[in-house]
């Protein structure tokens, strides 16, 4: 039996730690052949970060440059040489705008060669009728009926200005004709395009649980301290040694780019890509000052359908489900150290609200519940300790087409 | 996780080794320091212990994280053993029989056997400074003795001793801190 006196050594210093001494590392490193400053660029890391990157502005460029409701290039319909009664009122410029509910919507400007074209605002015209969807006839009769007194003079001048004359027709964003089947005008807009952050909601729901403490005990069998395990240069393995660690996983952060495309009124497929970022801190209660943290860097693609379960003029609430893939493109400890990087796969159901501003812009939220399935690695984080982790979601969505 | 570490480390990832280095070099500096107090000398030790470590990772059955801890402090206390040896600074104090009359001269009062030590009021710092100020011989004991948990009939046969030798070392020990402790307090007071 020891005496209290070598307990109290014992209890006292061992934990205590020192400085080392200065150059240690350094001739280490000189002794191993190594660099002595460890490689702190991170290519592979940065390789991913410019895919993203890329695969970001691609998306953004494909919905800028690309109208799905439109199959005509812009330039087909740009320059039109329709011949559109001159407005008494307005000699240069002639802007209509029609209030149809197909949002059938189209500027056309008129002017004169060599005349500067300066689009004026808006004017409400008849309600029901674009002019630019009328036969040259029509409105001539049109024209007819408004100025029974100006017609003459104005179709002379019409022809006579002929040659001269030029009409742009631009349609914003969409255009449709008469001929549009009423299942086409009246389909709800095909594309969306969102901007989303989510966090998890465990720990909003029970703190306690998402960053509580707790230790991970393993016992591990060691050789017997006996004379004939000592190696003078190895070293020997304590028997029945317990390792304990406190690891703490903080919350879940995840943004992303979300696409959605309207495959029925009611049924939506969505897509895009995520980052999401877990962070954790490890530290070693049986040696006071170990500790570091970690964290893993996710790109993600997900995919999913969604159903509409009911739309209000500025309310639409839905259900949605899907599954996702991530792929952990950067581990760090401490910010200088890259190990294994799994594959992440997840499954997940939702229920959401979307408040409608406008008819293009809407904000939503959804509440969700995800399981994430092992990636088959030690690594220890947030999804490893909430296998079946709600979470919430909310973001901005742009309807493109309306 | 340090599982992570080795495994980088078996596959020469040098940014790993720095990571583990960082982890643990200043348990082991401590660990270092009590058995040769001597920077340049702990320095060279602390070397020598990491080019073990590190060139045998690669064969290393990692059992935990403990374990891991453990075995590489057993590398740092081999390594100083190996380098108090090497100067022939151990075998030549743990020759030096402790007699009673160099107690006697360490100290005016001779600590009974029912004192104790008590260290409460000291902190790990000046506790270690102690500890590093004993001699060569009966400081290495006290640290096997103590911090390894090694008993006397181990630590005779670790150092080609007998045991009488080790647990007298260990008392001469003893009696170095009491005193030392005494004085410190009461400065303190």
């Amino acid at each position: 039996m020891k005496e209290d006196w070598t307990e109290q050594l014992r209890r006292k210093l061992e934990n205590y730690e020192v400085e080392p001494p200065p150059g240690l590392w350094e001739d280490i490193c000189k002794q191993m052949g190594l660099e002595p400053e460890p490689a702190s660029k991170k290519p592979v890391v940065s390789r991913w970060w410019w895919a993203a990157a890329a695969a970001v502005l691609a998306l953004v460029g494909f919905f800028v440059f690309y109208n799905p409701r439109n199959e005509q290039p812009l330039q087909a319909n740009a320059v039109s040489q329709k011949r559109v009664p001159e407005q008494p009122s307005s000699e240069q410029s002639l802007v209509q705008e029609s209030s149809s509910q197909q949002s059938l919507k189209a500027i056309v400007l008129r002017h004169h060669a060599g005349t500067p074209v300066i689009p004026e605002p808006a004017k409400k015209q008849e309600p029901m009728t674009s002019r630019e969807n009328l036969s040259d006839t029509e409105l001539n009769e049109a024209s007819q009926q408004e100025d029974p007194a100006k017609t003459q003079d104005q179709n002379q001048e019409n022809k006579s200005k002929n040659q001269d004359d030029r009409t742009l027709i631009l349609p914003v964003p969409q255009n449709q004709t008469p001929n549009d089947s009423p299942e086409t005008s009246s389909s709800p807009n095909k594309w969306s395009v969102g901007l989303k952050a989510s966090g998890g909601l465990l720990a909003a729901n029970n703190f306690q649980r998402t960053d509580r403490v707790y230790y991970a005990l393993s016992y591990i069998e060691g050789p017997d301290t006996d004379k004939s395990s000592y190696d003078p240069n190895m070293g020997t393995i304590g028997t029945n040694t317990l390792t304990e660690y406190v690891a703490k996983h903080h919350l879940p952060v995840r943004f992303g780019l979300s696409l959605q495309y309207q495959l029925s009124p009611r049924l939506a497929l969505q897509s895009g890509i995520s980052y999401t970022r877990l962070s954790s801190e490890f530290s070693f209660p049986l040696s006071q000052n170990i500790s570091y943290s970690q964290r893993l860097h996710y790109l993600g693609i997900p995919l999913g359908v969604t159903w509409q379960l009911l739309t209000t003029s500025h309310f639409c609430f839905y259900l949605s489900g899907g599954a996702m893939v991530e792929k952990c493109v950067s581990v760090s400890l401490d910010g200088d150290y890259t190990g294994q990087k799994p594959w992440q796969w997840s499954v997940n159901a939702a229920v959401g609200a979307e408040y409608v501003f406008t008819s293009l812009l809407g904000a939503y939220i959804e509440p969700s519940l995800g399981y994430y399935f092992s990636d088959g690695t030690q690594l220890e984080h947030y999804y490893k300790e909430h296998p079946l982790a709600p979470s919430i979601e909310f973001g901005l969505r742009m309807h493109l087409g309306r | 996780m340090v599982e992570n570490l080795v495994e980088c480390i078996r596959q020469k990832d040098q940014r790993a080794m720095s990571q583990l280095y960082q982890m643990y070099i200043r348990e082991l500096s401590s660990v270092c320091y009590r058995y040769v107090p001597s920077e340049a000398d702990a320095k060279d030790v602390l070397q020598n212990s990491f080019v073990k470590i590190f060139a045998s990772i690669p064969t290393l059955d990692y059992r935990g994280e403990k374990a891991f801890r453990t075995w590489m402090r057993k590398v740092v206390v081999n390594e100083a053993l190996h380098f108090l040896k090497e100067r022939r600074k151990l075998r030549s104090m743990l020759d030096m029989r402790i007699e009673e009359p160099d107690l006697e001269v360490i100290s005016d009062a001779i600590p009974s056997e029912l004192e104790t030590i008590d260290t409460e009021q000291l902190t790990p710092e000046e506790l270690h400074h102690l500890v590093s100020k004993l001699p060569d011989g009966c400081r290495t004991v006290v640290n096997l003795y103590v911090f390894e948990g090694y008993s006397h009939r181990q630590i005779a046969e670790l150092l080609n001793v007998s045991e009488n030798t080790s647990a007298s070392q260990l008392y001469y020990a003893r009696q170095l801190l009491i005193g030392w402790i005494k004085e410190l307090n009461i400065g303190k007071r």
